[in-house]
C-alpha cells in the first residue's frame, strides 16, 4: 500500500486544482488482486473510495468525499461512453467499460469498470457502485483508438450536443460492424 | 463492572486516576508541598486527556460496530468513512472496508451473472479479477456452472431443432400418409359399391345366360332328333337308290344281250340278201339260156322269170327288216344309254345320300356336342352365379371395412394434427426455455 498522508479539512480547494491538472502522461499501476472501489449518491457525488482508490489516485478520503466523481475523469475519455453509462444505470442496469482516469498529479490509470446500482429497500436506486479492477493490456490496447477516434468526432464538433451524437452513433456502428451487444463487445475485448 | 468491556473498565479506572489524582493535588496544595501538587495535577490532567481519547476510541469502534451490524442485516451498503483515528484504528476501518468491498463486490457480479443467465444472456462472466480465497473459488464455480448451462441449453436447442427436423418431418409424413389412407379408402368404397353392382349384374346375366342355355339346349335336343329322322330317311332313301341302281344293272345286261341278237339277225338277214343277189343272178343266167334254147326253153324261161321275181321279193323282204333292224339297233342303243345314264345317276344319288347320311351324323355329333356344351355353360353359369354371390358379399365387407378405415383416417388425421400442434407448441416452449425467455415471463 502506498503512503497516504491525512490532509487538513481543504477538500473542495484541492478539487478545483484538480479539475485543472494537466495531464502527465505517466500511467500509473496498481495490483491486480485490489479493487478500486467507490460510491456515489444519485448526483454523482463521491460518498465512499476505498483504501485502494485513495491510494491509485493519490488522493485523501477528505478530498475526495463529497466531490463529483467527474472530477476524477481523463481529457482522452469520450463523453460518449459516459453518456452511455449513465443511461444504463439509469435503467438500473450494470455496465462494464473500459476508463482511463486521471490521479491528483496529472498520472492516468487503466481501469476495467463495473458500475451498477446501489438499490433501496423499495426497489429504487439509490445511488452507484463501482468496482474497477486491472485491465487486461490487451483490451485496453483494442479500446484506445476507438475511443480516440470517438474523442476526435466530439471535439471536431462545435456543437457538443451533435458531437456526442455522432459520437454515440458511431459507437454503435462500430458494435452493428461487430454484430454484438455493446455488453458482448466489452468482454470480447478481454478475451 | 462485571458485564463492563475492557474499554469501560478502562476509561472508568482513567477518570478515578484523574479524580484521586486531583484530590492529591488539591491536599498538597493545602500542605504547602507545591511540587508535589503539580506532579499529581498533572497527571489528573493526563488522565482527562486519557479520557478524551478513550472516548474517540469508543466512538470508531461503535462505527464499525454499526456498520457490522448493518452487514449482518445483509445491508452491505454502509462503510466506515473519515475515521478520525489512525494505527490500529485505522487499519480496522480499513479492513472492515475492505472486506464489506470484497463481499460486496463478489454479491454484484454474481447476481448480475446470474440475472444475465436467467434473461438468457451468456456472455456474462463474474470477473473473478479482484477476488480472493473462497470468493474467488466460488466465482469460479460460478462460472463454470453458467459455461455448462450455455453448454447444456445449446445441446438441448440442438436437440430441439433436431426433434424438429425428425417429429415434424415423421407427423408431415403421417399427415400426408393419412390423406393417402383416406383417398384409399374413398377409392376402396367406390370400388367396393361398383364391384357389388357388376356383382348383381353378373348374377343377373347368368341368371338370363342359364335361360338361354335352356333354350338352347331344348333346340339342341329338337336338333338331334330331326338329325335321326334325316338319317332314317336318307338310309332308306340310299336302300332304294341302291336297289335301282341293281335294277338299271340288270336292265343294262338285258339291253346288252338283246343288242347282240339283233347283231345276229342282221347278219343272217345279210346272208338272205346275199342268197337273193345270188339266186336273182342265177335266174337270169337260167333266163338267158331259156332263150338260146328256143321254145324248148320257153317254160323254163317262165320259171327262171318267177325265181327271178321272187329273188327281188325277198331282196325288198330283206331290206325292210334290215331298216327295222337299224331302227331297233338305234332304239336299243338309245335305250342302253337311258340305262347308263340311270345307273349315273343312281351313283350319284347314292352318292348324295351317302354324303347327307355323313353329314346326318356329323350334325348328330354335333349337336351332341352343343348339349354337351350347354351343360357345362350351364355348370359355368351356376359357378358364375355362386361366385358372384360371394363376390358380392366380399364386397359388402370391403366397402365397410373401408367405410371403417375412412373412419379411422380421419381420426388418425386428427390426432396427426393434435400430434403436430403439441409438437409445435412443445418446441416453442423448449425454444423459450432453451432461449430463457420462459423463465423470465413465468
Amino acid at each position: 500500500m502506498l503512503p497516504s498522508f491525512r490532509s487538513a479539512p481543504l477538500g473542495p480547494i484541492k478539487q478545483k486544482l484538480l479539475s485543472r491538472v494537466a495531464p502527465t502522461g505517466v500511467e500509473r499501476r496498481f495490483p491486480e488482486r485490489d479493487i478500486i472501489v467507490s460510491k456515489t449518491d444519485l448526483k454523482g457525488t463521491i460518498t465512499y473510495a476505498n483504501r485502494v482508490f485513495l491510494d491509485v489516485a493519490g488522493l485523501t478520503e477528505r478530498e475526495v468525499i463529497g466531490a463529483p466523481h467527474s472530477f476524477l475523469r481523463h481529457p482522452d475519455m469520450p463523453r460518449a461512453v459516459f453518456a452511455l453509462l449513465w443511461e444504463r444505470l439509469a435503467a438500473g442496469k450494470e455496465i462494464f467499460a473500459y476508463v482511463v482516469n486521471l490521479a491528483a498529479n496529472g498520472d492516468h490509470y487503466w481501469v476495467h469498470a463495473h458500475v451498477t446500482p446501489t438499490f433501496g429497500a423499495s426497489g429504487e436506486i439509490v445511488g452507484f457502485h463501482s468496482n474497477r479492477r486491472v485491465p487486461h493490456p490487451a483490451a485496453v490496447e483494442k479500446i484506445k483508438p476507438i475511443y480516440r477516434k470517438l474523442r476526435e468526432i466530439e471535439d471536431n464538433n462545435a456543437n457538443r450536443a451533435n458531437g456526442l451524437a455522432q459520437s454515440r452513433a458511431h459507437l454503435n456502428a462500430i458494435l452493428a460492424q461487430a454484430g454484438v451487444t455493446y455488453d458482448q463487445f466489452v468482454f470480447s475485448l478481454a478475451s | 463492572m462485571t458485564n463492563s468491556s475492557s474499554l469501560s473498565q478502562a476509561e472508568w479506572l482513567v477518570r478515578l486516576t484523574a479524580i484521586v489524582a486531583l484530590a492529591g493535588a488539591i491536599i498538597s496544595l493545602f500542605n504547602d508541598r507545591i511540587l508535589d501538587a503539580a506532579a499529581l495535577g498533572a497527571a489528573s490532567l493526563c488522565a482527562g486527556v486519557a479520557m478524551a481519547r478513550l472516548r474517540h476510541a469508543r466512538a470508531t469502534l461503535k462505527a464499525v460496530s454499526a456498520v457490522l451490524a448493518s452487514a449482518a442485516k445483509g445491508d452491505l451498503e454502509p462503510r466506515l468513512v473519515l475515521t478520525r483515528d489512525r494505527g490500529e484504528m485505522l487499519a480496522l476501518a480499513d479492513d472492515l472496508n475492505r472486506a464489506l468491498d470484497l463481499v460486496d463486490a463478489f454479491v454484484r457480479e454474481a447476481t448480475a451473472t446470474l440475472a444475465c443467465v436467467r434473461d438468457g444472456e451468456f456472455h456474462r462472466r463474474i470477473v473473478e479479477r479482484g477476488l480472493a480465497g473462497t470468493f474467488a473459488r466460488g466465482a469460479q464455480t460460478m462460472n463454470e456452472a453458467v459455461v455448462t448451462i450455455h453448454a447444456r441449453l445449446s445441446g438441448f436447442s440442438q436437440v430441439i431443432g433436431e426433434f424438429d427436423r425428425t417429429v415434424g418431418a415423421v407427423s408431415g409424413v403421417l399427415a400426408s400418409e393419412v390423406q393417402v389412407l383416406d383417398g384409399a379408402a374413398k377409392t376402396m368404397n367406390v370400388a367396393a359399391t361398383e364391384t357389388q353392382e357388376r356383382s348383381g349384374a353378373i348374377t343377373q346375366q347368368a341368371a338370363e345366360t342359364s335361360a338361354s342355355v335352356s333354350t338352347v339346349s331344348s333346340a339342341s335336343e329338337q336338333l338331334t332328333a330331326s338329325a335321326s329322322e334325316i338319317a332314317a330317311q336318307t338310309r332308306r332313301a340310299l336302300d332304294v337308290s341302291r336297289s335301282a341302281q341293281q335294277q338299271s344293272s340288270v336292265a343294262g345286261d338285258a339291253m346288252t344281250e338283246l343288242t347282240a341278237a339283233i347283231h345276229e339277225i342282221a347278219e343272217v338277214v345279210e346272208l338272205i340278201a346275199n342268197i337273193s343277189t345270188q339266186t336273182r343272178t342265177l335266174a337270169l343266167n337260167a333266163n338267158i339260156e331259156a332263150v338260146r334254147a328256143g321254145d324248148h326253153g320257153r317254160g323254163f324261161g317262165v320259171v327262171a322269170t318267177e325265181v327271178k321275181n321272187l329273188a327281188a321279193q325277198t331282196a325288198d323282204a330283206t331290206e325292210q327288216i334290215k331298216a327295222r333292224i337299224a331302227d331297233i339297233q338305234a332304239k336299243s342303243d338309245r335305250g342302253l344309254h337311258s340305262i347308263f345314264a340311270i345307273g349315273q345317276t343312281t351313283s350319284e344319288v347314292v352318292e348324295i345320300a351317302s354324303a347327307i347320311s355323313a353329314a346326318t351324323e356329323q350334325q348328330s355329333l354335333a349337336t351332341q356336342e352343343i348339349a354337351r356344351t350347354m351343360q357345362t355353360v350351364t355348370d359355368a353359369t351356376a359357378a358364375v352365379t355362386n361366385n358372384a354371390t360371394v363376390v358380392n358379399t366380399v364386397a359388402n365387407d370391403s366397402g365397410r371395412a373401408a367405410h371403417d378405415v375412412a373412419k379411422i383416417s380421419g381420426a388418425l388425421a386428427n390426432e396427426v394434427g393434435r400430434l403436430d400442434q403439441s409438437v409445435a407448441d412443445f418446441l416453442k416452449l423448449a425454444r423459450e426455455v432453451a432461449s430463457g425467455r420462459r423463465s423470465q415471463a413465468a
